[in-house]
């Protein structure tokens, strides 16, 4: 009879064990693997060890487990507390990778400023450049306009001295007979002033021609006043070129008495007849289209 | 007299094992603090942008944690127990896996700023 409660008592006990005895279901080998392959992952290991022993106990749990349900919950519960590990290690590294980007930006942004202060710098520079050779023009501007009302102004100057008068022909200046020798062509000293002054003129503007008319008055042949009218015209033109005046800008041409400016009836007109007209053209007009007929 | 002690001893014997074996494999009470915990479990995924970024895991969590509420009425309280906490651990996995995004896209953010300041400092240089 003994035997038979101790068979009795076996058998309840081997109900109960085998009801806790269970073979691995195919879900707690996938999470083993999956812990297993896990546990080899440095970057967990470091991360996330409590996260990874938590997923180590479930699974043993799992493994002890008494029945196929609870093997396979609990092999599921051990499996997300991988992939929690897992995650944990990710953001722990994404943390990381923060900080080093932190410092990364930090330097970016001085690097940054400092191109924008080359930048700015160089900005200044050109627009300096710019300004000073702005500054250059306006200063040789400046003096250009100086120069031209200075060369205006002694124009003037010496178109007052020469006693110039302004005609639609151009600027007229007047060589009195008292300038030559009676009844010659020769030039006489007080001539050479005007002379000089003309020719500074001249060379001054080198872009006006001149035309040189001899005149006498009415007395002696017609002839013989061509011939001294002509004679000093050429004197003068002959002073401009010994003072280096370009002979093609002159024309010399004598009219004889053709041309009188007073009355040959008295002794001053005729004086006043007896004379050279220097016209001094405008720039770039030509000589030939100014002559008297 | 041996025969009748030994039935009444054998008998005594399989109710004792069987009450243990009972009290051992199933719960008594209702899993009330595991269905909450569940509960909490998945607002925390939900506050950590989890309909973003682990979108499935909350979805599985959401659905046990109805599945163990129903359990709970029919009192199948064993049943309801476990589920909880599995709804719990996946809704555990959809926070972690969120706040993991969440970082890496921070992560990124400072990266893409760095490569547009690096533009920048390109195009100041030129």
């Amino acid at each position: 009879m003994k035997k038979t409660i101790f068979l009795a008592s076996t058998a309840v006990i081997a109900l109960i064990i085998s009801g806790c005895k269970q073979e691995p279901t195919p879900e707690l080998k996938e999470a083993k693997m999956l812990y297993e392959k896990t546990k080899q992952d440095v970057k967990v290991q470091e991360n996330a060890p409590i996260a990874l022993y938590e997923a180590q106990k479930t699974l043993k749990k799992a493994q002890a487990a008494e029945s196929k349900k609870e093997m396979n919950h609990l092999a599921y519960l051990a499996k997300r507390r991988v992939q929690i590990a897992k995650e944990i290690a990710k953001r722990k590294e994404a943390l990381k990778k923060i900080e080093e980007l932190k410092q990364i930006k930090n330097r970016v942004i001085l690097e940054a400023r400092e191109a924008e202060i080359e930048r700015a710098k160089r900005e200044i520079e050109e627009k300096s450049k710019l300004l000073k050779s702005t500054e250059e023009q306006i200063k040789a501007e400046k003096e250009r306009i100086k120069a031209e009302q200075e060369k205006t102004r002694k124009l003037q100057q010496q178109l007052a001295e020469l006693h110039a008068k302004h005609t639609k022909r151009g600027l007229v200046l007047t060589l009195g007979d008292v300038l030559f020798e009676t009844n010659k062509a020769d030039l006489l000293p007080g001539a050479m002033r005007s002379i000089d002054k003309l020719a500074q003129f001249l060379q001054a503007y080198p872009n006006r021609k001149v035309l040189i008319e001899g005149h006498t008055d009415s007395r002696g042949s017609k002839a013989y006043n061509l011939k001294l009218s002509q004679r000093r015209a050429d004197s003068v033109k002959r002073a401009l070129i010994e003072r280096g005046i370009d002979p093609s800008r002159i024309i010399a041409k004598g009219y004889g008495e053709e041309y009188p400016v007073a009355s040959n009836l008295t002794a001053a007109g005729r004086q006043q007849n007896r004379r050279v007209e220097i016209v001094i053209l405008e720039e770039g007009v030509d000589p030939s289209s100014m002559m008297r007929k | 007299m041996f025969k009748i002690k030994d039935k009444i001893l054998s008998s005594s014997i399989l109710s004792i094992a069987f009450t243990i074996f009972l009290s051992g494999c199933a719960s008594k009470n209702p899993p009330l603090d595991r269905i909450s915990s569940a509960e909490s479990a998945i607002n925390r995924a939900s506050d950590n942008k989890a309909q973003i970024y682990a979108p499935l895991e909350l979805k599985i969590a959401k659905e046990k944690l109805e599945k163990a509420k129903m359990l709970l009425k029919d009192k199948q309280y064993e049943e309801a127990a476990m589920i909880a906490k599995e709804a719990k651990v996946d809704a555990e996995l959809a926070e972690e896996k969120s706040r993991t995004k969440e970082t890496q896209k921070i992560a990124q953010e400072i990266l893409d700023s760095i490569n547009a300041l690096k533009a920048e400092i390109e195009r100041l240089k030129r």
